[in-house]
Formats: C-alpha cells, structure tokens, sequence
C-alpha cells in the first residue's frame, strides 16, 4: 500500500511517500516550483512523488475544518471553501481517500516515532496550527500521550515572528536572521520591556501573553528604528526566548519520568536555545525538519501509530550520479570554493553536503569571497562540516551532544583565529558532524579532504540563489553556475 | 538651582554619524512598519 503525507495549502508545502511503512520520498514543493517557502503543491512534486508509485490513501497533516473555526475567531473570515482540502487536492488530480491528522500531533509524531527511543518527553513549540501553540506529549512504547496544551493565541511562535517582523525580517521566514542579528545586540537594554509589554504569565508550562501579536506589533516602540535598536531587540527576543525554553525544558525535566528530550515545531529551528536546555536530559532528538514541511512525514507517522526506521534527511529528488569527490577536492585547492548537487536532496532546511557550496575554511578572506557569491548580510555566519570523530578537538560542543549531523546546536569553537570564516560574532559555530553512518559520499569527501590537507572540516552553506530556494536538479545546478560563475560539480 | 546644576555636570555624549548603511536601514524599516499598521495583515494563515 502506498501512503502519501502531506503539508500544504499554509506554507512549506511538503509531500512524503511511504509503501509498507517504509519512507521512501520526501521533498519540499519550493524546490521544484522555485517559491521560497512555497505553501501550495506543485506538479513537480507531484511527479517525482509519483515515480515511487500512485498513492492508495493521502493523510493530512491538520484538521481543515478545526483551522477554519480558529481562523473565524481570529477575525480571519469563514475560510471554509480554501480549507476544503479534497477540491484542494484535486485540483492536482489527486482524488483518493483522506485521513486528517491534528496539527501538532503530526509534529510530535515526527518527532517521536523516528527517534528510535523507547520513552521520551516531546515539547512542540510552534506558531499556530488550528489552535494550539505549545504541546508536551509523553512517549512510552508506541504510545503518545498529551500532558500539556496550550492554545491561541497564547502563540510563543507568533510573539518571536511579530518579533522577527517588528524589526523589519520577514515573518514566517526569517526568524533565523534574527536569531543571527542577536549576537550583535545587547540582550539586556530592552529584554524588561518586552516581557513588561508582551508577557502575562511566564509560569512553566504555562506562557500567557498580554496581547494577541496575530497581526504582529509594528506599533510597538516606534522610536526604536536604528539598525543597532535592530541589534539590541533581536538580542533581547533570542534571550528571552531561551529562557522561555529553559523553562519548559526544567519543568518537563522535573515533571516528567523520560530522560530523552524531542524537541519539534518551528522553535526547533532555534539552535542557539536548542544548545541552552541540553544539559537537562540524557538525549536530545530533533527531527530534521521540525517544521510544518516534517508534519508530511509525522501525519503517516502518526497514522501508523509506531516507531519507523528513520532513513536519515536525504530523502528528497536524487540526482543519482556518485559524488564527485576527487573532483571537489582538486576544485577547492584550485578555487577554493566548489558547488556540490549530488545524490538525494535533503529534505529539511539545510543544506547536509548534497546541495551545498563548499569552501576551504581556512584563512581570513574566505567569508567575504563566500559573502560576495551568496549577497547576504556580513552579519550571518557560515557554518562547518567536520567529521565527527574530530568535532571536539575544535568545537566545545553542548553538554551531553557529541553529534550534531542536522546543525541544531551551536559550539564554541576553540581555535577561532584559524577559521574565521564559520565563526559567528559571538564565538559559536552551527556544526554539522559528518558520521559514518551519515552520507557516504559526504563523508568521503571529507574525509580525503583531511588526508591531504589535515583539516578535518569545510565550510558549508547551502547552495542556492539568492532569494530562492535550494538547487534541487540538474538544471538549477546549471542556472547556479550561470549566475555566480561558480563551478557546480555533480 | 541644585538640578541646574546637575543638569550642567551631566556628560555630553557625542553622537556618533550614521553610516550609509545605518541609514538605510533607518528608512527601510521606517517604510515597512508604515505600510504594515495600514495593512493590519495577519502574520498566519
């Protein structure tokens, strides 16, 4: 029986593909359609979807009608012909029968059910699904239990994109430059006023906020408008944040019996609060794709109600072709910097070493050459890729992590004059390890890359045009090269 | 009297000149915050 998850008609739209309980497929629709963040499916993805069989059943990853109700309370009208979500799958030809899932179960369920553990606390921080915003579940064998919910608009998801909108980023899209700007600000100048004006109640597990931020707060502090105000908000947003998050993570510690922390929704994006909550349990399980894209892959998740063999995060449209490893390293002694789309996609918002732009992250000129070729803001980082078994000869890493192969934590890195380029202004890197068991060719290539040079990592940011999504196939790797002039090796 | 006085003794603190960037920044965000209090736009489907 083929099952298909899916993501859609919000944002991220995302499909996964499953025959017997095996995930064999899950992509991201913005890589096929080009539409970063693109909410709708595209018949790109459809018909790679489709190479691994017609689905028998569709589940979905919310409950149309329960999203439509919240959306007449939030003032946002009667939306029940948009949230019919059979005409919706229609219209892409797709009329098979429908399971609905509930939104943040279908996170939890991503989580839990592809963790591998046998018990665990599972903390769902996002903005809004239908209504609820934060969720605690308990995992014990197959089983997942809600201990704790918290619903609209009482959003800690929606407080941090109001935030991230407040200070001119795109909400729903840019909270990670936020998270980036922080470590230029002081977290401390207006953090009182924020809480002051925002919050309600900070009372683990509950948060309560003084007013709905549904519609953002652009009225909020008009004369804070410099770009160091900018600074000192996102530092006091990302502060307060983490201590929200310690929080939860302390109560649930104290409250619940598991000693294994899956932490999912958008928040789990945040790796630099991620880092902070790590020295309260045993484990930490972030799924790679925490976010409503994961909740294709946690809506059948959930459906089968058991834990799955996870695949790891290359699971989106494959290249084929074997990775070009002797190739990139004779590019990066040459050029220094080499674009890499082989394989499997990632499915997930980073870039693994499948879609990546690689460097040599040795010396001082590297992130403005880097820079140069993405046109980003000199504020943001880059990050490395190093082999696992030498992560911490460099990287102070968080407590109790020792691997870190989705780049959800930060480390301090303990010898930052050699490699400036993937260091941050605050000290820390979001460090990629590169196993054994993750991808081979990846993993080979760094690994020739110590053998020749000794330096057991790379510097690696995802391969895309700027302001759109990730390069997926063989022609985007072409329009790369057209654009940037940097050679894309596949 | 005594205020005056404090008033007198109070540092002068120089402000620095904004850079190109600084200022565009200021523009910017002023523009965009602008155009959302009109908009009223909902973060969230």
């Amino acid at each position: 029986m083929n099952i298909w998850g899916i993501s859609a008609n919000s944002h991220d739209a995302a499909i996964s593909v499953w025959h017997d309980k095996e995930l064999q497929f899950a992509g991201h629709s913005e890589r096929y359609s080009g539409i970063k963040n693109d909410g709708d499916l595209c018949e790109g993805i459809i018909a790679d979807a489709k190479k691994y069989g017609e689905p028998d059943l569709i589940v979905w990853y919310e409950k149309p009608w329960l999203k439509t109700v919240r959306q007449l309370y939030a003032g946002q009208g009667f939306r029940a012909k948009e949230n019919n979500i059979k005409q919706y799958l229609s219209k892409y030809n797709l009329d098979k029968p429908i399971v609905f899932g509930k939104h943040h179960e279908s996170h939890a369920a991503a989580g839990y059910y592809t963790s591998g553990y046998k018990d665990a606390t599972v903390i769902v921080i996002d903005s809004i699904g239908e209504f609820e915003c934060l969720t605690i579940w308990q995992g014990e064998g197959n089983s997942l239990k809600k201990v704790y919910s918290q619903s609209y608009p009482n959003s800690i998801g929606i407080w941090f994109s109001a935030m991230t909108q407040r200070i001119g980023l795109k909400p729903n899209e840019e909270e990670y430059i936020l998270m980036g700007m922080a470590a230029y600000g002081d977290p401390n100048k207006y953090k009182a006023d924020i809480y002051n004006d925002f919050f309600k109640t900070i009372r683990a597990p509950e948060i309560k906020f003084k007013r709905n931020l549904h519609r953002g707060c652009p009225d909020w502090r008009p004369d804070l408008i410099s770009l160091q105000d900018t600074y000192d908000l996102a530092a006091a947003t990302q502060q307060i944040y983490t201590e929200i998050l310690q929080k939860l993570s302390a109560w649930a510690c104290t409250n619940l019996t598991s000693k294994n922390l899956i932490l999912m929704g958008g928040c789990a994006l945040n790796c630099v609060a991620n880092s902070e909550i790590t020295g309260d349990w045993d484990n930490v399980w972030i799924m790679p794709n925490p976010g409503d894209a994961g909740s294709s892959v946690g809506a059948v998740a959930a459906y089968f109600g058991e834990q799955i063999a996870w695949p790891g995060a290359y699971l989106g449209t494959n290249m084929g072709r074997k990775y070009p490893v002797e190739q990139t390293i004779d590019m990066l002694k040459t050029n220094k910097i080499v674009g890499v789309a082989s394989g499997k996609a990632e499915f997930g918002p980073r870039a693994l070493g499948h879609r990546s732009l690689l460097a040599d992250p040795r010396g001082p000129e590297i992130k403005d050459t880097v820079n140069a070729i993405k046109r980003r803001q000199q504020f943001r980082p880059f990050a490395p890729a190093i082999l696992e078994e030498h992560v911490h000869d460099y990287f102070d890493m968080p407590k109790n992590i020792d691997t870190s192969p989705y780049m959800q934590f930060v480390a301090r890195c303990t010898k930052p004059d050699e490699f400036p380029a993937i260091i941050h202004k605050d000290g820390t890197s979001r460090v990629q390890t590169v196993g054994k068991n993750d991808s081979p060719g990846f993993r080979k290539l760094l690994e020739n890359w110590y053998s020749e040079t000794g330096c057991p990592m790379l510097l690696n940011t995802s391969l895309n045009i700027k302001g759109q999504p990730m390069v997926n196939n063989l022609k985007d790797a072409k329009d790369f090269y057209k654009k940037y002039n940097v050679p894309v090796l596949s | 009297m005594e205020n005056d006085k404090q008033e007198e003794q109070k540092p002068v603190v120089e402000e620095k000149e904004k850079t190109d960037e600084e200022l565009q920044w200021e523009e910017q965000l002023k523009k965009r915050l602008e155009e959302l209090r009109k908009r009223d736009p909902f973060i969230y489907k």
